[in-house]
């Protein structure tokens, strides 16, 4: 396969990390090779869900942009940490979570088409049918070169005034900069909601397809990013949204 | 003395703002004059929460940060805007949302001790009680900022794994930077739990004062945030909690 997903929103909180690892491990238990790498350097957190620390993380994505390593070097294979058996395999590539590291980063900043080469050379030497980018909020450099080069785009937003705004913005540039599939995903909707409604509504508004509303669920709160939702709870509604979103990301 | 404390987390959407904004209402209510910056420069929030049209603004942070303008060039007294009248006012310095001049704005030396400057600009000719400084998530240039030109930190977090760890390090850097006072708000606790006990735990993991443990409640994103919540709605449950993290985090 080979394909680029990015998961992107405006502001922060939207639950990406969350929806990342969730639609990876998806396509991992559809049988694929899939690779999840977190760009948000100055706030990383995904590598919380799959269960890895700064004692397991042997190497992170600041190695590779620091020139000390190839980019699969700082691949680990998550596969076995869901504790579930599934067809596929699961790679994540993290960001440090060293107080030094990220102020480095911070201070120095990083050669944003490093990372993007870095993309290519993962797609290959770990052969994924898919990699799934959990990037930074909002637009800078970084996020624009990772839409830019996505074979699709997952765009999340929460149903607040904030995110309106701002998702609007996102929506333009990731139409100018031409990516082929971009979809919106509506996630923590109040349960008062009517999530036709939204849909409909955010569909008008933005003229841009709307995978899926998911609605806000004390089950996931509770679980606290301390697992995979769809894993724990595979027949919770939202985790059959989840499934819908990745059916039509790779679709 | 103006009491200034600044507002931060380490992961984004843990209410931030919302809470900032919040608090200045409680104050205002209670005869305060509070002034809020809006120091989150790459996603600034407040002039959205406060249903202001950015159209109109002439002079924002940025402009004063980079000695475009004066600091009380930028000030908009939103008071009149509010739902419901109070006896205190609500200022704010907003900062432009417009993404190109958000990444053009740099963080140095001079930015930082302007920024200090500009709260003592402020605080007299506005006569403050308080002024709250709402920074962008994470450990950043503006929390960094903050942290090294303020007397109270607020960090915010939420009962979640991502954000354990890296509250951890921002209460951390908070104490290297010689922070007076470090007081910590838990939010969106879900319902299955204590918030005494959540209150004791977090306590216990950072040896930080816990001013306030704010439960989920899906009504400040039904119920809109435009406006202090607590204005809004004096008598939800929330507004009391709100007030009691008021109590709790000004001394004055």
């Amino acid at each position: 396969m080979s394909k680029i997903i990015s998961v992107h929103s405006f502001r922060g909180g939207t639950g990406k990390s969350n929806t990342t690892a969730n639609i990876s491990a998806i396509l991992a238990a559809k049988g694929l090779r899939v690779g999840v790498i977190d760009t948000d350097i100055q706030s990383p957190g995904i590598h919380v869900l799959f269960g890895l620390d700064e004692e397991t993380m042997h190497h992170s994505l600041n190695d590779y942009l620091w020139g000390k390593c190839e980019i699969q070097d700082c691949a680990h294979e998550i596969t076995e940490n869901l504790g579930h058996p599934i067809g596929g395999k699961l790679f994540l590539i993290p960001s440090s979570i060293k107080p030094g590291e990220i102020a480095r980063v911070l201070r120095e900043g990083y050669d944003v088409g490093m990372l993007n080469d870095g993309l290519h050379d993962l797609l290959e030497a770990l052969e994924l049918d898919i990699l799934m980018i959990d990037t930074h909020p909002g637009l800078n450099e970084e996020t624009l070169l990772s839409i830019a080069t996505s074979d699709a785009l997952a765009i999340l937003m929460r149903p607040d005034q904030q995110d309106y705004q701002g998702t609007s913005v996102t929506v333009e540039v990731a139409r100018k900069l031409g990516v082929p599939r971009m979809v919106l995903v509506v996630n923590k909707t109040p349960q008062v909601f009517d999530r036709e409604e939204i849909r409909k509504k955010v569909e008008t508004t933005y003229n841009c397809p709307v995978a899926a509303v998911i609605p806000h669920s004390e089950e996931m709160m509770t679980l606290a990013s301390s697992g995979i939702f769809t894993l724990e709870y595979p027949d919770h509604e939202v985790s059959k949204l989840y499934h819908q979103v990745a059916d039509i990301l790779i679709s | 003395m103006t009491e200034i404390i600044s507002m931060h987390s380490f992961r984004r959407g843990t209410g931030k703002t919302s809470i900032a904004l919040a608090l200045a209402g409680v104050l205002a209510q209670r005869g305060k004059r509070v002034c809020l910056i809006d120091a989150d420069i790459p996603s600034p929030g407040l002039h959205i929460m406060l249903g202001l049209d950015e159209t109109g603004i002439e002079c924002f942070l940025n402009d004063y940060l980079e000695d475009r303008c004066a600091i009380t060039d930028a000030v908009i007294d939103t008071t009149d805007h509010l739902e419901a009248t109070v006896p205190g006012r609500i200022f704010l310095v907003p900062s432009n949302p417009s993404p190109s001049i958000a990444m053009q704005t740099r963080w140095d030396r001079e930015a930082a001790d302007r920024l200090a400057d500009g709260y003592y600009e402020l605080a007299e000719p506005l006569d403050l009680d308080t002024i709250f400084v709402d920074t962008h998530a994470g450990i950043t240039e503006e929390s960094i900022a903050a942290l090294a030109t303020t007397n109270v930190a607020a960090i915010i977090l939420r009962p979640d794994q991502q954000d354990y760890q890296g509250t951890a390090l921002l209460v951390d850097l908070a104490r290297s930077l010689n922070i007076e006072r470090l007081a910590v708000i838990v939010n969106e606790l879900s319902s299955g739990y204590d918030p005494q006990q959540a209150s004791e735990s977090i306590q216990e993991t950072y040896k930080a004062q816990i001013v306030g443990v704010l439960p989920h409640s899906e009504d400040m994103t039904v119920l809109g945030v435009l406006g202090p919540f607590p204005l809004r709605y004096p008598n939800h449950p929330l507004t009391a909690v709100f007030a009691q993290i008021a109590d709790r985090l000004i001394q004055a």
